[in-house]
């Protein structure tokens, strides 16, 4: 739990000194529950588990730093989700613009010691990452929210403000463009 | 057909079972307190290097505010520098009426100068006149030789007379009479009557 003493939360003291103590407590704790499915929901769209941590941690800075926005605490949880989205999406448009400009590796290199099945493993799960990021924006967040942060289709239409048709009709595009990939590598291999 | 679709959902299977795998491993790496005092650490470090009070919460409505000043002050300024249509009517009348006078000065002046050499030049046109009515006179009546000095000394003494009433009328506008009269008042000689037809 996070500590909300004056010296060590000025954000938090703000929040609480603007509005009722024990309700904003309990907004940030709420805040605080779903810090596994934002860094989940991070870990899709980054490229491993440390950069979806500190991707993470900005999603939860950037909260902080704009709660007043959020008016209707009822939504806190859709709130939070997007500017999780928000953030994740900002990263990844970094991300590819440093890409163009540098000629930074994309991915880790395997470590040699590492036994041939994980290797073969890893190796697909890069491919694998590789074409969510090249799926277009608005199927790639719809994948992520499902996939990655195992969302419903209700919840992921409140967080985009669209029907649940509409994610499905994205979601499965999104599965089929995957799968088509998988399937175009396996022939080029074969 | 079903071959197909037996491949698909096998690599559907496939890349949920490794979205799957790849979520368990980052959560192991995950840990809840880790995470919190990481949190914590930074929230710390932004505060200590955040502006004040003020500058942090309301930053939109400090921009908001400078932008409306800025605009204000603008407008003012515009309102204590740039004329208003009245007021450059009144200055184009202004330098209007400078001109105009200007103008008419150097009018003025040009007429003086221009004027003044006329005077002289009729004075000497007038004074050649009697001279040639002189030598016409001559040689068109019977006057004597001993006539002629006479005559030309006459003319000679109205020349600084004609000058002089030239000076009291500035405008120059004398008729041919009026000179004549001049000769004949001083003159006695019957050539004056027919000089005159």
């Amino acid at each position: 739990m996070i500590e909300t003493e004056a010296s060590t939360f000025p954000l938090v003291n703000k929040m609480k000194a603007t509005e009722g103590t024990e309700r904003e407590s309990k907004v940030l704790e709420e805040l605080m529950t779903y810090q596994e499915k934002v860094f989940l929901i991070c870990l899709g769209f980054s490229r491993n588990p440390a950069d979806a941590e500190d991707l993470a941690q900005e999603v939860y800075l950037k909260a902080l730093r704009n709660i007043d926005s959020l008016t209707n605490l009822s939504l806190v949880k859709f709130w939070l989700y997007r500017v999780t989205r928000n953030t994740c999406l900002d990263f990844s448009r970094k991300r590819k613009l440093r890409r163009h400009s540098s000629l930074e590796p994309e991915h880790q290199q395997l470590d040699s010691q590492t036994p041939e099945s994980q290797v073969m493993e890893q190796e697909q799960l890069r491919f694998l990452k590789e074409a969510i990021q090249q799926l277009p924006k608005k199927q790639r967040e719809v994948f992520i929210m499902k996939e990655y942060g195992d969302l419903s289709y209700q919840e992921i239409g409140e967080i985009l403000k669209i029907n649940p048709g509409t994610v499905m009709s994205r979601l499965n595009r999104a599965r089929q463009t995957i799968k088509n990939r998988i399937r175009r590598e396996n022939n080029e291999k074969s | 057909m079903k071959k197909a679709n037996s491949s698909n959902n096998k690599q559907s299977i496939e890349f949920t079972d490794l979205i799957r795998k790849e979520k368990e491993e980052a959560l192991r790496s995950f840990h809840k307190d880790a995470f919190r005092a990481r949190l914590r650490q930074r929230i710390e470090e932004e505060s200590k290097t955040q502006s004040p009070f003020v500058f942090r919460f309301h930053r939109p409505v400090i921009a908001v505010s400078a932008v409306l000043v800025l605009v204000v002050m603008g407008w003012i300024a515009f309102q204590v520098f740039v004329p208003t249509p009245e007021e450059r009517e009144a200055r184009m009348i202004e330098k209007t009426l400078f001109r105009a006078f200007e103008s008419q000065e150097l009018l003025t002046a040009r007429s003086v100068a221009q004027v003044e050499p006329k005077q002289e030049e009729s004075d000497i046109h007038e004074f050649e006149w009697s001279l040639k009515r002189v030598v016409y006179s001559a040689q068109k009546e019977d006057i004597t030789d001993n006539d002629i000095p006479r005559i030309l000394s006459q003319v000679l003494q109205n020349a600084p007379q004609v000058r002089e009433v030239e000076d009291e009328k500035p405008s120059g506008a004398r008729s041919k009479n009026e000179d004549l009269s001049l000769f004949q008042e001083s003159d006695s000689h019957p050539m004056r009557y027919r000089i005159q037809d």
